[in-house]
């Protein structure tokens, strides 16, 4: 059981870390604890764990529904896919996650903040489980209040950087609050020619953690980096790191696989774990290896989910979309020109 | 065995214990003070790397360690006085202190430039910007870069704040001192222990 692996293997943690509310999850050969108020991740690795076998996934990324204020051109989700989930029924949800081992969980849609009783839905999720609940906003619906009322029962916020949602502003009020939060920045050819402005002003409200997303999807080509571009923004990461060090934490997407070159990482490259270290459950209650995919399998209960997940977690599906770390080339090429041409 | 650790969200301090001791009395603090130091003096290894006092509180600071400094906590608290830690460890901020601030503005005008000047600096304060500006920063020049991040309210003529100071020893003294510059009176503040972030 996994609190027993915590009992185990708490000579190996160091003695400042062992008063922390660790959370067990094994992986197959290795042993993940994780603790979330902090974040803290620690990773066993030896003839202790070789054992040891995954049960579940990490996270699961739930689109809690599909209704959003904004009408994001490169937005992935599926605007014809029903809001399923109700308070109740999405409670239960989560908290058969708990009990399978999920560690965290993801929200996002749709935009969260519009689910009813959101706030409250937080608190009683915090309070009726050991999951870490984070969840991704276009931040239009964030208030002092409510970051206040749910303080102390959220891993983070991830906020998206659009043109039009104001996130200078929401930004300052999360600051202000002192809540835990990071950006979501999607660059694209055209943000990438101000990456150092926009960056510097992010640095500037007091941002401290920013998410370098790379668009996904085989709707318009031109937003997809070609190869020059991706070497630019690989330059940019390594300078950035080079200069701010551990001050600011710098996130890459999964999705840019490997085509970032030379880019300081945690744990050098590898599978993205769509489908395997996460999960994706959509607004109407289908599952997918990521957000990606498109599709997904139906389900009703969640033995259902835990089958699906059993069946396909070795399968290292690749979402058909210009940009997916497991297609060849990320489904991508480089015309003569210079230019991005798909080839998913 | 193999152990790697990080986490997945932000922090900015090194593995280091800031224990601050919250007592009655001014005099009581510097008081402990004295004892404190002895006994760190007589367990250099362990025991403290600094131990300092201002108004009624004493700080105690130890470094790049992997164990708690339980004697100075458990001294404090003998001594009468109530203890707060913050502890960081592998980069992850595990809890803070924080400094809860009132005091009361000789007018609402000088109540409302406390408040914009204080706002203006926690809006630009951050690691990578210009520490407690002048006229908050009343600390000699040489002294090292302070920073400081939370909430200022006011409502009338009474001010609140509820901050955090990268380093409090510091931080707090100077921001009491520019209060009280500025003719605000019952100044009183309230060390709390936070998890996290705080």
């Amino acid at each position: 059981m996994p609190d027993d692996h915590v009992a185990a293997f708490a000579p190996y943690v160091p003695p400042p870390l062992r008063a922390l509310s660790w959370r067990a999850h094994p992986l197959d050969g290795k042993l993940l604890l994780f603790e979330r108020d902090s974040g803290l991740n620690m990773l066993l690795e030896g003839e202790e764990t070789a054992q040891l076998q995954r049960v579940a996934p990490r996270t699961l990324l739930i689109a809690v529904t599909n209704a959003c204020d904004l009408h994001c051109p490169f937005c992935y989700r599926d605007r014809r896919s029903r809001s399923l989930w109700r308070y109740d029924s999405l409670l239960q949800f989560c908290q058969d996650a708990d009990h399978w081992g999920v560690l965290e969980v993801a929200f996002g849609g749709g935009e969260p903040m519009l689910f009813p009783r959101w706030e409250t839905f937080i608190r009683e999720l915090y309070s009726s489980t050991r999951l870490a609940i984070n969840f991704t906003t276009n931040g239009t619906h964030l208030s002092e209040a409510f970051l206040h009322a749910i303080a102390g029962c959220y891993g983070q916020i991830r906020l998206s950087l659009y043109e039009d949602n104001a996130w200078e502003q929401t930004v300052a009020l999360l600051v202000h609050v002192n809540a835990r939060f990071g950006v979501n920045w999607l660059i694209t050819p055209g943000e990438l020619s101000r990456i150092e402005t926009k960056f510097r002003r992010l640095l500037q409200l007091g941002v401290r953690d920013v998410l370098l997303l790379g668009y996904k999807g085989s709707d318009e080509p031109e937003l997809h980096l070609n190869p020059v571009e991706r070497q630019k923004l690989a330059a940019f990461v390594r300078d950035a790191y080079a200069r701010l060090g551990q001050g600011v934490t710098l996130k890459l997407d999964v999705c840019w696989g490997d085509s970032l070159y030379g880019v300081p990482t945690l744990f050098g490259g590898g599978d993205c774990g769509g489908g395997d270290d996460f999960l994706s459950i959509t607004s109407d209650r289908r599952v997918k290896p990521c957000s990606f995919h498109g599709g997904g399998i139906p389900f009703e209960t969640f033995d259902e989910l835990r089958a699906y997940w059993q069946q396909r977690r070795a399968l290292r599906e690749a979402a058909r979309v210009g940009g997916c770390a497991r297609l060849p080339g990320r489904g991508l090429a480089a015309t003569e020109e210079g230019q991005v041409r798909l080839c998913v | 065995m193999r152990v790697s650790i990080w986490e997945q969200w932000s922090g900015n301090h090194s593995s280091d214990f800031l224990v601050v001791g919250t007592f009655a009395t001014p005099e009581s603090a510097t008081a402990a003070l004295s004892i404190l130091r002895e006994y760190a003096r007589q367990n250099p290894v362990g025991y403290a790397d600094h131990v300092e006092v201002w108004d009624r509180l004493v700080f105690l600071w130890k470094g790049s360690t992997d164990y708690p400094p339980d004697g100075g906590i458990h001294d404090i608290m003998r001594l009468g006085g109530t203890v707060s830690m913050e502890e960081s460890a592998y980069g992850t901020q595990i809890s803070v202190v924080r400094a809860e601030i009132t005091c009361r503005a000789p007018d609402t005008t000088v109540a409302i430039t406390i408040y914009d000047a204080i706002k203006a600096y926690l809006t630009t304060s951050s690691i990578l910007a210009p520490p407690i500006p002048a006229p908050l920063d009343e600390r000699n020049a040489e002294d090292d870069d302070v920073t400081a991040s939370g909430a200022v309210h006011i409502e009338g003529i009474q001010v609140s704040l509820n901050l955090y100071f990268d380093d409090i020893s510091a931080g707090l003294p100077a921001l009491v001192t520019y209060l009280a510059k500025n003719g605000c009176t019952a100044i009183t503040y309230n060390i709390t222990e936070a998890r996290g972030r705080g």
